[in-house]
């Protein structure tokens, strides 16, 4: 602790004036932009973003839709193929994988905002979307855009302006996250295909054995922590109010599973929920879970097939009493 | 409100807009917006607290003015009592009452006394170990008649609360920055220039060295069990992680300033290139070892007296300096261990300082790399006391870095805390920061690249920008460490 050291500064020696200091600048300002472009038209990552709103969007394209889907993966695995590509069906899904109720709440509130003639929302009443898996999701920065449009701080991580930011590329975390990740992939030579990519009947082909390990162990995952937090209830509270100030009736479903997947929460928490939705607006609940259990009408576990969700939508037109698809 | 959020990406550009066309409204309009400015830039976080800076400063303000309008001595030294009882009584109500009331408390519970006293839930207010410290230099110059009491309040307040570094330092000197407040400031290209690559120098060590070294850190230590091999993992990261962290912020701030043409004393010059203890101390948070020098240590009697009373001089600065840094026992340690590393100077002088200088490289390069090594090696033995919670805790990581699991892998639980990407990214940008310190060492940072090529700085500068934006840390915003000091 005695003198500061003795640091001298040779900066500043070069001649230097505003006109080259802002060019500079512009020049880098350019350079951004320019990394900003290429990163946003090349990466996997705002590919998805793209077709994650572009589901929302192609709504627009539907003339006559009178019921939506909003959920997870359950939902739109099946229905967005099979339903958003009849344009003439009355029936068309926001659901995207992944989704919490947050992003749900986000996309249903856009939908019900800019479309006119919906009637019904058709909402998930899954067990697991109450779990401590879905606390945080993945498409959390996709559903940041119907945030910030309806100017409503209360979905975003921050605050607004930092969500705006994030809408930069390059200033996108969940952008890094997936670039660094995809990076690390690369380095490793690893390479990921997901179980039966590209052949719907994989999952029939396992045996019954393989199909109940898989799905209790997918179960147990995705049911962990089913109600701890009162984070899913708020949003899907919101959406309630949301459907109701639009005079749109909610209904909550749950798609078939494997007994196995379903097996993993109990009766009683099942109807605990069932409890809290009717309790809090949901005017109908129809729990298909046990609907369909051929095999070849499932992608996995937790997932139907094509030929699954012509049937589920079948299934679920008799229930309601009116056209889907 | 934090340097790396995107408030401050907002608020800088507007501030600095605002200040510009105040220009040909005279300095007094300049002033009187970097006081809101700075304001605002601190009521971000709470607006409070926004009456305990208006009100310490006040008083320092009217304690300039009453010292310069007497010359009665005993009146003078009431004077600077109160401003030094104020300031220092604040810091210690908000900072140090639980601390203390505690400590008596078990202290009297070991003899058998069992006591019962108030303790209060009180928040610490960001950076008042910081302005407080500031503004005592101000009325300590002016008792010391170094420089005259400052009339304009405008000039004075936003000196005080100049947001650059009003939350985490530097502890500037009212000799150095209040004149800065009263000359037409002008702001220079090259000085403008230099500001935003210092700045981008700061985002670079805090988002993608300190934070990505917390992360694991943060992992490490919160485990019940640690191996060897992973306790001295988490103290060299976390000796990084504090580095990076606060000089980050040092240098955002002096960047920043700069910007505005301010130009604000350096905290930190590659301090773990010292080859001693004592040269540590000159290049680690320059202001604040400076401060306790000047006011502590010199007061003391400092060089001028006997070893014996140098040694207990420095071990005093050093206890008290470790106490500024917090209200538990662990920094006290830390405090102590610093002052007893440089105490053996004190009677041995620089015993390799002759053979570190040897004109043979063989013989200067390893000599000067074991006393670096050496240096760093006791630095992160009390880093480790700071870190640490408690100092039972902190003993238990020592003893596990002395144990027999210092030789077992950390890899595999590492890899099952999933952190061995980020202790690769951590690793890398460490690399990074020690290779472009070692490069400008002479510099006051690494991107003082003014007399260089621009064949030099511009792939420097995209380098370090492009790292930071892709390497960055991603998770929930980290607070810098020196905020809760």
């Amino acid at each position: 602790m005695a003198t500061t050291p003795e640091i001298t500064s040779v900066e500043m020696t070069r001649s230097f004036s505003w006109t080259r200091l802002i060019a500079q600048l512009l020049i880098a300002v350019v350079l951004f932009v320019v990394a900003n472009v290429v990163t946003y038209e090349t990466s996997g990552f705002f590919e998805k973003e793209h077709e994650y709103q572009q589901v929302v969007e192609g709504i627009g394209r539907h003339k006559d839709v009178k019921l939506i889907f909003s959920g997870d993966s359950h939902f739109a695995v099946p229905l967005n193929d099979y339903l958003d590509e009849n344009a003439a069906a009355p029936g068309y899904s926001i659901a995207a994988g992944g989704d919490s109720l947050r992003e749900s709440f986000a996309k249903v509130r856009h939908v019900l905002e800019t479309t006119r003639g919906i009637d019904t929302l058709i909402l998930t009443a899954d067990p697991h979307m109450f779990g401590k898996g879905r606390l945080e999701s993945s498409n959390r920065s996709f559903a940041d855009i119907y945030f910030l449009e309806a100017w409503d701080r209360s979905g975003l991580q921050k605050n607004i302006w930092s969500a705006m930011l994030q809408q930069v590329p390059l200033f996108n975390e969940d952008f890094l996250q997936y670039f660094r990740k995809d990076l690390g992939a690369m380095l490793s030579h690893a390479k990921t295909k997901a179980r039966g990519a590209g052949d719907p009947l994989a999952w029939s082909r396992l045996t019954d054995e393989q199909r109940l390990e898989s799905a209790v162990a997918t179960g147990k995952g995705d049911h962990a922590g089913i109600g701890d937090s009162q984070v899913p209830f708020g949003w899907y509270q919101r959406i309630l109010d949301v459907a109701r100030e639009h005079n749109v009736k909610v209904i909550g479903v749950r798609f078939p599973v494997h007994p196995g997947y379903s097996g993993q929460v109990s009766a009683q928490k099942v109807a605990e929920l069932d409890g809290w939705l009717t309790a809090h607006g949901v005017s109908q609940i129809i729990d298909l879970r046990n609907e369909l259990t051929d095999p070849r009408d499932f992608e996995d576990e937790d997932h139907l097939n094509g030929t699954g969700a012509a049937k589920i939508v079948k299934v679920l037109e008799a229930r309601l009493g009116r056209r889907i698809y | 409100m934090l340097f790396n959020s995107a408030d401050y990406v907002l608020f800088l550009p507007l501030v600095l807009l605002v200040y510009v066309l105040l220009r040909r409204a005279g300095l007094r309009a300049q002033n009187a917006w970097m006081l809101v400015a700075s304001y605002v830039f601190y009521g971000w976080w709470d607006w409070r607290f926004l009456g305990l800076l208006f009100g310490t400063t006040l008083n320092d303000y009217l304690v300039g003015l009453g010292l310069e309008r007497t010359e009665k001595q005993s009146r003078r030294r009431g004077l600077i009592l109160l401003s030094i009882g104020v300031n220092l009584g604040v810091l210690g109500f908000f900072k140090y009452y639980n601390f203390f009331v505690s400590s008596f408390i078990e202290a009297f519970a070991g003899i058998g006394v069992h006591l019962e006293a108030p303790t209060l839930k009180v928040i610490l207010p960001v950076g008042i170990s910081f302005y407080t410290f500031q503004a005592l230099t101000y009325t300590i110059a002016v008792y010391r008649r170094e420089m005259p009491a400052v009339r304009d309040p405008i000039g004075f307040f936003a000196y005080v609360a100049f947001f650059p570094q009003l939350v985490a330092g530097p502890i500037e000197r009212a000799r150095h920055l209040l004149p800065q407040f009263f000359v037409p400031r002008v702001i220079e290209p090259e000085a403008f220039a230099s500001g935003l690559r210092q700045m981008l120098w700061g985002f670079f060590c805090k988002l993608v060295v300190a934070d990505n070294c917390a992360t694991v850190v943060n992992s490490i230590f919160a485990q019940p069990h640690l191996p060897g091999s992973l306790a001295l993992l988490g103290s060299v990261l976390f000796a990084f992680q504090i580095y990076a962290d606060f000089s980050g912020y040092s240098h955002i701030a002096l960047g920043t300033a700069r910007l505005f043409g301010f130009e604000l004393m350096q905290n930190f010059a590659t301090p773990y290139f010292s080859q001693s203890h004592p040269e540590f101390w000159r290049r680690w948070h320059i202001s604040l070892s400076s401060w306790f020098r000047d006011y502590v240590y010199i007061p003391l009697g400092g060089n001028r007296t006997s070893k014996p009373r140098q040694a207990f001089n420095l071990l005093v600065t050093f206890t008290l300096s470790g106490l500024w840094h917090g209200a538990n026992w662990t920094f006290i340690v830390w405090g102590v261990l610093n002052g007893l590393y440089v105490i053996p100077r004190v009677f041995i002088g620089e015993p390799l300082a002759r053979v570190a200088n040897s004109p043979n490289w063989l013989v200067r390069v390893p000599t000067v790399m074991f006393r670096v090594l050496f240096t760093f090696a006791l630095t992160v033995l009390a880093w480790i006391f700071f870190r640490s919670p408690t100092i039972g805790g902190a003993w238990k990581v020592i003893t596990e870095i002395a144990s027999r699991s210092l030789f077992t892998s950390p890899l595999p639980v590492l890899r099952s805390m999933g952190l061995l990407t980020t202790v690769a990214y951590a690793g890398l940008a460490i690399a990074f920061l020690l290779a472009m310190e070692w490069w400008q060492r002479d510099k006051k940072y690494a991107l003082e690249l003014g007399d260089r090529a621009a064949l030099v700085t511009w792939p420097a500068c995209a380098m370090v920008f492009v790292v930071t934006i892709f390497f960055r840390y991603t998770g929930a915003s980290l607070d810098f460490i020196y905020f809760q000091f």
